[in-house]
C-alpha cells in the first residue's frame, strides 16, 4: 500500500479509489506543452517531431477517405438496384393485389464478416433516402419472435420518437417505451402518419443483417406475420446472406417460403474492392509512405488467408503507418510538401541517415574523398540527401506507369508466369528487380510469341499510359518519349504489314511449298531443307521483325526502371518493412505468449531477479514458471510427488532452520505448489487421469 | 333463420364447390340475437378455403367478428390485448384515440369482456371470435384453449369462437377442462373443382375457354407435385404470358393447342423444379426465361468463396463429423499409413452396417478437429488466435454448430452442417482427394 498522503485511513482490507492530486496538474500541463507528437530521438528539434505526427495524420486522413469513397463507388451499382427493386415491387404490389408476397432481397455479401456492420449502414442510409421506415435487425439481438417485433417496429418508431420531441396528440399513444408494440398497432401508427400521402406510401424495409444466425422459428414467425400484413404495409424484407443464397430455404420451410418473392442482390467480392484499394494506395506515386515487401505480402496473405476482410487489411495498413512515423525519426521526409526539412536536420539525425544501410551503401561506392565529405561534411550530406529524394520521387513516378504497362504484358501470356493482376507484378517487383526475376525472363521469352491480335492492344495501353504519366509530371517523365516513339512506330508498322498481309501470307506460302516438294530426293534432304525453311521464314517474317522490337524496347524499358526499391538508396525513409512487429501485433499467438511467459517470465515483468539463461531453473521465479519447467522433463504421467520434492529442492530457501520452522515452511510450499499445479491444469497443461493414483497426465508433448 | 336465399347464393357465386360447408355453418351461427353454437373447430389443408368461407360470410351479413392469429399473438396477454382492442373498434360509439388496453391475465379478460359486451350495450348480436391457426395454442398457457372453447360460457355473454387448424381435434385433448367443439372439415378440392376454381381469375384480353384449357395443361403437369390451389394460382399466373406469346406474336391462333404447347412444355419443366420455392420474383424469373440475363435460381449458386485456412477447417470439421473418431489413425499418421490397429479393424466391422451419411454428422472434440487440420494442411500453419476466430466465423455462418453448452470452455464440442455436394466443390477448389479421407468411400 503507498504511504503518506496516498494511503488511506481504513483499517479493513479493499480497494480504494485514490484521486490524483491537483499539485501534479500544472507540472502535466506544462510537460502536455511539450509533448506534441510521436517520441523524440536525441538531436531532433520539435518542429521535426511535430512534424512526424502531423504527415502521419495527414496522410492516414487521406488513405482513409479514398478508402471510404472506394467502398461507397464500388458498392453503388448494387445499392442503386437495391433501391429500385423496392420501388418497383411497392408499386406493383399494388397493381396485382392477388398475389399477397412479401417482396424480399436476398442481398449476398460474402463471408467477410467485420466488413458487414459497414456495409449495412452504408445501405441504411441509403434506403433513408426513399423511406424514414427502416429496421435492422440482427440475430443477437433477436432470439425470439417477441424480441424479433420488438426491435422491428421500436427501431422505426422510436427514431421519429427522438427526432421530434413534441409528439404530436394523436400518435401519444404509440410510444414505443410504453408498452409492447405488435404489428397492428405499427400498422395503426403506419397509417397515421401516412395518412396524407395518399396513394404513394412508403415502403417499410426491415434488414436481417446475418440471416443464417436467425433463430429459424422465429424467423418464420416473423415471415408469416409480415405476409399477414402485407396488404396494409408495404413491407420489404432484405436478407443479408453471407454464404449461399440456398440458405433461405434451409431456414424457411415451402409454406413460408410460398409467401416470398426472393430477387437476387450480390455485393461486389470483397477481393476486387482490395486490389482497388492497393491499385490507388499502393500502385500509385500520391503516397509518399508505401509497405515493404515483407509487410505487404503478409497482410495480403493474412486477407487472402484467414478473413477476407478489408477491415482488418485497414487496420494492419494504420498499424504499419502509426509504426513507421512513430518509430522512424527519418519519416520526416516521407512527404512530398516536407522535403525542405532536411535542410534543418541536426547532426545527429545526419548520423542516423549515415547508419542506415542504403546509404551506407551508396558512400561506399563513392571515391575517397567524396567518402570523406559525406561522413564528415553536413551540408554536403544535405546536398546529397535531397538529391537523391529527388531521386527517389521520380524512381516512383518511373516505376508505376512502366509497371503498370508490364502488368498489361503479362496478363496476356498464357499460364500467367507473373500473375493475372497489376498486384501480383507489383508484388514480385517489391521484392526483386526485374533483372534478377526469374518469372519476368520467362515472360519476356513468352511475350515474343505472342500473336499479333493480342500484342497490338498491350502496346496501345503501354502508349496510353505513358502518355498519361508525361502529361501528370512533363518535367518528371519526359524521358518516357522515346519509348513512345519507338512503341508508336511498332504500332504503325503492325497496321501497314495487316494491311500487306491479308494477300502476301497466301501468296508466299502457295510460292515457297512447291519449291521444297519439287526437289527431294532423299529423307534427309528433305529434312535440311525444312529446318532451312523454317529458319529462313522466321528470319523473314517482318510481323516477326518488329514484335521482337516492340518486345526489346519493352524489355529495355522494364529493366531500366523495375529495380526493386529495395536497390534504391534512403528507401528506409518511405518504405515500412517490419514485418516482425507487425505479425507480432497483428495476430495473437495465445499459447506462444503462455510458453514464453511461463519460459522466461523476464520476458513480461521485466524484473532483474529472473535474468537466467533459457532452460535453468531458480528458486527467484515464480511458482508456476518452476512448476511448468520442472514438468517439462517429465514424462506422460507425472508422479505428484516426485514433482512436489523436485518443487521443494528448487525453491526451499537455503538457510538451515529450526526444525519446527521448517514444517512451517513445508507446508507453505505445499501450499504454493498445490495453487501452481492448478494453475497449470487450469491453463491445460495437465489434467487429472484415473490410470495411475497420485498421477495427472500431460496434455503437451516433448519439451514445449 | 334471417339469411334469406339472395345472400345464400351471393356467397355460393364467391365461395365455389363449399354449399355444405356454408350452409352448415350459417346454421350454426344461428339468428343475430339468439345464441349460438359456442364453439367451432374447422379444420381442412392449407387452401382449402377455411379464412375465405368465413370472412366472405361475416362480411355478406355484416356480423360482429374479430379475427385473431395466433402466430401474429405469441403470447396469451397479447391475445387478450387483441381481441379487446379490436372489440373497442367494433363498439357504435368508439372513440378514435382511445388508449390501448391492457390485460395480462385471463381473469381481467373475462371481466373486461363482460364489461364491454353488457354494460355498454353491445347490441344482442352474437360476437365471433375467429382464432387462425390455433395450433400454436397449444404452446402457450394451458389455461387458454380450454377458456376459449367455453367463452360463453365464462362471460355468460352471447359469443361464438371458431377455431382454424390444418390439424384435426384429436391433436388438441390434454390436460382437463375441454369442452368439445362443434367440428367440421373442410375437404381437400378435387381436380376439376381446382380447374374451375383457378379458371375465376381468367384474364378478360383472352378468351374463357382459352384459359380453361391452358389451366388443364397446367393441372396435367404440376397436378402430381403440388396440389396447394395458392401455388397452382401463382404458377398460372406466372408461366400465363409465356403461353400467350404465339398469339401475342400472331405465330398461332387460340384453335393451335399443340404449338402452343409445344412452346410452353420446356418452361413448365423448368418451373417444376422450383415449385414452392419462389427463389426468383416474377420479373427475373422472365428475365431467365429469355435467357438473356445471366441469372440463375438461388440453389444454383451451391459454392461459397471461403478464405483459405477456413476452407481446410471447414474440411476437416467435415472429416471430424464423418469418420468415426478410431480410424483417425488410419487416414492421418503418416507413420502407419496402410495398417490398421485392431481396434480400428473392428470399428470399421461395425461401421459398415451403419453410413455416416445416412446416420448424419457427429460431434467432434475442438481438440480433434484441430488435429486433423494441421494433418490436412500441407503448410506450417502457427496455432494463432485468427484461426480460432475462423473457427467462430464458421459457426455464425452455421456451417459448423456448436453442440456443448456456451459456457465449457474446456472441450467444445462441434457439429458439420454442410453437405457433401458443399464439401466436395470446396474440396475441388483445393485440389484435396476428399474420396481418400472418407471413411465411408473407402470401405465401400
Amino acid at each position: 500500500m503507498a504511504t503518506g498522503a496516498t494511503s488511506t485511513s481504513s483499517v479493513s482490507k479493499g480497494c480504494f479509489v485514490i484521486h490524483p492530486q491537483k499539485v501534479s496538474s500544472s507540472r502535466k500541463r506544462k510537460s502536455e506543452g511539450k509533448y506534441v507528437g510521436f517520441p523524440r530521438v536525441p538531436g531532433e528539434s520539435d518542429e521535426h517531431c511535430r512534424a512526424r505526427r502531423e504527415i502521419y495524420t495527414d496522410t492516414w486522413s487521406k488513405v482513409e477517405e479514398l478508402v471510404s469513397s472506394l467502398h461507397t463507388n464500388l458498392n453503388d451499382k448494387v445499392f442503386g438496384d437495391l433501391l429500385e427493386f423496392i420501388n418497383k415491387s411497392v408499386s406493383s404490389n399494388k397493381r396485382c393485389r392477388v398475389k399477397n408476397e412479401i417482396p424480399t432481397g436476398a442481398f449476398i455479401t460474402g463471408v467477410n464478416m467485420p466488413d458487414h456492420d459497414a456495409i449495412f449502414s452504408q445501405l441504411q442510409d441509403n434506403l433513408l433516402k426513399i423511406t424514414p421506415y427502416v429496421s435492422r435487425l440482427c440475430s443477437k439481438s433477436c432470439p425470439n419472435i417477441k424480441l424479433i417485433v420488438k426491435e422491428a417496429t421500436s427501431q422505426i418508431m422510436e427514431t421519429e420518437y427522438c427526432v421530434d420531441k413534441e409528439v404530436e396528440p394523436e400518435f401519444a399513444k404509440f410510444n414505443p417505451r410504453k408498452g409492447n408494440i405488435t404489428f397492428g398497432i405499427f400498422k395503426q401508427w403506419y397509417e397515421l402518419r401516412e395518412a396524407g400521402k395518399g396513394d404513394e406510401k412508403r415502403p417499410v424495409v426491415f434488414i436481417l443483417e446475418d440471416f443464417e444466425s436467425f433463430q429459424p422459428k422465429a424467423l418464420q414467425d416473423f415471415v408469416t406475420i409480415c405476409s399477414l400484413y402485407v396488404d396494409k404495409l408495404p413491407i420489404v424484407l432484405l436478407f443479408g446472406i453471407a454464404t449461399i443464397p440456398a440458405v433461405i430455404h434451409q431456414l424457411l420451410p415451402r409454406s413460408i417460403s410460398s409467401c416470398l418473392c426472393i430477387e437476387k442482390f450480390h455485393a461486389q467480392a470483397a477481393i476486387t474492392y482490395l486490389l482497388e484499394v492497393i491499385d490507388r494506395i499502393f500502385i500509385s506515386p500520391e503516397f509518399a509512405f508505401k509497405l515493404g515487401p515483407k509487410v505487404f505480402q503478409y497482410l495480403y496473405e493474412n486477407f487472402l488467408f484467414h478473413d477476407f476482410s478489408l477491415q482488418n487489411f485497414i487496420f494492419g495498413l494504420k498499424f504499419s503507418m502509426m509504426d513507421h512515423f512513430y518509430g522512424n525519426p527519418l519519416s520526416v521526409l516521407c512527404s512530398k510538401s516536407n522535403i525542405d526539412a532536411i535542410d534543418e536536420f541536426s547532426h545527429e539525425q545526419l548520423e542516423i541517415v549515415r547508419k542506415s544501410s542504403s546509404f551506407r551503401r551508396y558512400a561506399e561506392q563513392q571515391d575517397r574523398e567524396e567518402l570523406r565529405l559525406l561522413l564528415l561534411d553536413n551540408e554536403h550530406t544535405i546536398k546529397v540527401i535531397s538529391e537523391k529524394l529527388e531521386d527517389m520521387n521520380s524512381y516512383h513516378h518511373h516505376f508505376f506507369p512502366v509497371l503498370r504497362c508490364l502488368a498489361s504484358l503479362v496478363a496476356k501470356l498464357p499460364g500467367y508466369p507473373m500473375g493475372k493482376k497489376c498486384r501480383d507484378v507489383y508484388e514480385h517487383c517489391l521484392k526483386t528487380s526485374v533483372k534478377e526475376l526469374d518469372v519476368y525472363h520467362q515472360a519476356m521469352k513468352m511475350a515474343v510469341f505472342l500473336a499479333k491480335d493480342e500484342l497490338v492492344p498491350v502496346l496501345e495501353k503501354c502508349v496510353e499510359l505513358l502518355n498519361s504519366a508525361i502529361k501528370k509530371q512533363e518535367a518528371i517523365c519526359d524521358d518516357f518519349d522515346e519509348y513512345v516513339q519507338a512503341l508508336k512506330t511498332a504500332l504503325l508498322k503492325f497496321e501497314e504489314l495487316s494491311k500487306q498481309n491479308a494477300s502476301m501470307t497466301f501468296a508466299t506460302f502457295t510460292e515457297a511449298s512447291p519449291k521444297i516438294v519439287s526437289s527431294i530426293t532423299n529423307r534427309f534432304e528433305l529434312q535440311e531443307k525444312l529446318k532451312n525453311a523454317v529458319y529462313n521464314r522466321k528470319k523473314e517474317s517482318p510481323f516477326e521483325k518488329t514484335r521482337e522490337s516492340a518486345i526489346s524496347t519493352l524489355d529495355k524499358m522494364f529493366q531500366k526502371y523495375l529495380s526493386c526499391p529495395a536497390e534504391q538508396t534512403l528507401h528506409e525513409i518511405f518504405y515500412y518493412d517490419q514485418a516482425e512487429t507487425v505479425k507480432q501485433r497483428l495476430s495473437g499467438h495465445p499459447r506462444v505468449a503462455i510458453q514464453t511467459a511461463l519460459n522466461n517470465p523476464r520476458y513480461y515483468m521485466n524484473c532483474s531477479c529472473c535474468d537466467i539463461e533459457p532452460g535453468s531453473i531458480q528458486d527467484t521465479l515464480p511458482d508456476i514458471s518452476v512448476a511448468f519447467k520442472l514438468h517439462l522433463e517429465c514424462g506422460r504421467l507425472i508422479n505428484l510427488y516426485d514433482w512436489l520434492q523436485a518443487f521443494m529442492t528448487v525453491t526451499e530457501p537455503p538457510a538451515k532452520a529450526k526444525k519446527k520452522a521448517k514444517n512451517d515452511e513445508q507446508q507453505t510450499l505445499q501450499a504454493r505448489f498445490i495453487q501452481a499445479v492448478s494453475e497449470l491444469q487450469f491453463l491445460g497443461f495437465i489434467k487429472a487421469t484415473k490410470r495411475k493414483t497420485d498421477h495427472v497426465a500431460r496434455l503437451t508433448w516433448g519439451s514445449c | 333463420m334471417e339469411v334469406n336465399d339472395e345472400v345464400f347464393d351471393e356467397i355460393q357465386d364467391k365461395v365455389l364447390f363449399r354449399e355444405k360447408q356454408i350452409s352448415t355453418l350459417l346454421n350454426l351461427f344461428n339468428r343475430r340475437n339468439s345464441c349460438s353454437c359456442g364453439s367451432i373447430f374447422v379444420y381442412g389443408h392449407t387452401a382449402t378455403g377455411k379464412n375465405y368461407v368465413l370472412e366472405t360470410i361475416f362480411e355478406k351479413l355484416q356480423l360482429p367478428s374479430i379475427f385473431v392469429n395466433c402466430v401474429e399473438c405469441f403470447n396469451a396477454r397479447l391475445m387478450y390485448e387483441h381481441i379487446l382492442n379490436q372489440l373497442q373498434i367494433l363498439q357504435p360509439d368508439c372513440e378514435e384515440d382511445k388508449e390501448f388496453v391492457r390485460c395480462d391475465n385471463m381473469n381481467d379478460f373475462i371481466r373486461m369482456m363482460k364489461k364491454c359486451l353488457t354494460i355498454e350495450n353491445f347490441s344482442e348480436e352474437t360476437l365471433f371470435i375467429v382464432v387462425d391457426k390455433c395450433e400454436r395454442l397449444r404452446d402457450m398457457e394451458v389455461n387458454l384453449l380450454p377458456t376459449f372453447l367455453r367463452l360463453n360460457e365464462l362471460t355468460g355473454c352471447n359469443i361464438c369462437v371458431v377455431f382454424i387448424s390444418e390439424i384435426i381435434f384429436e391433436k388438441f385433448r390434454q390436460g382437463s377442462g375441454v369442452r368439445e367443439p362443434f367440428q367440421m372439415q373442410f375437404p381437400d378440392y378435387s381436380k376439376s373443382e381446382l380447374l374451375e376454381i383457378m379458371c375465376l381469375d381468367a384474364p378478360a384480353e383472352h378468351p374463357q375457354a382459352f384459359y380453361h384449357g391452358y389451366c388443364q395443361l397446367l393441372l396435367s403437369v404440376f397436378y402430381n407435385v403440388c396440389r396447394d390451389l395458392k401455388e397452382l394460382s401463382y404458377l398460372a399466373r406466372l408461366n400465363f404470358p409465356k403461353y400467350c406469346e404465339p398469339i401475342t406474336n400472331g405465330e398461332a391462333d387460340y384453335s393451335n393447342v399443340k404449338k402452343l404447347w409445344r412452346n410452353i412444355e420446356p418452361h413448365l419443366r423448368k418451373a417444376m423444379s422450383t415449385v414452392f420455392l419462389h427463389e426468383v420474383s416474377s420479373s427475373q424469373w422472365e428475365q431467365i426465361q429469355e435467357g438473356t440475363h445471366g441469372i440463375k435460381g438461388l440453389s444454383s449458386y451451391s459454392t461459397v468463396e471461403l478464405p483459405f485456412y477456413s476452407k481446410y477447417l471447414l474440411l476437416a470439421a467435415y472429416l471430424a463429423s464423418h469418420n468415426p473418431a478410431k480410424t483417425d489413425r488410419q487416414f492421418f499418421c503418416k507413420t502407419t499409413a496402410k495398417k490398421m490397429t485392431k481396434r480400428a479393424k473392428v470399428a470399421a466391422k461395425f461401421g459398415v452396417k451403419t453410413s455416416s451419411q445416412m446416420k448424419g454428422p457427429h460431434q467432434f472434440v475442438l481438440d480433434r478437429l484441430m488435429a486433423i487440420f494441421y494433418s490436412i494442411v500441407d503448410e506450417k500453419v502457427p496455432a494463432s488466435a485468427v484461426i480460432l476466430t475462423q473457427l467462430s466465423s464458421l459457426v455464425t455462418l452455421r456451417f459448423l454448430s456448436q453442440v456443448s453448452a456456451n459456457d465449457q470452455l474446456d472441450s467444445p464440442k462441434y457439429k458439420c452442417l454442410v453437405s457433401l455436394d458443399l464439401i466436395k466443390a470446396i474440396a475441388r477448389q483445393l485440389e484435396f482427394d476428399l474420396g481418400q479421407y472418407l471413411y465411408d468411400f473407402i470401405n465401400q
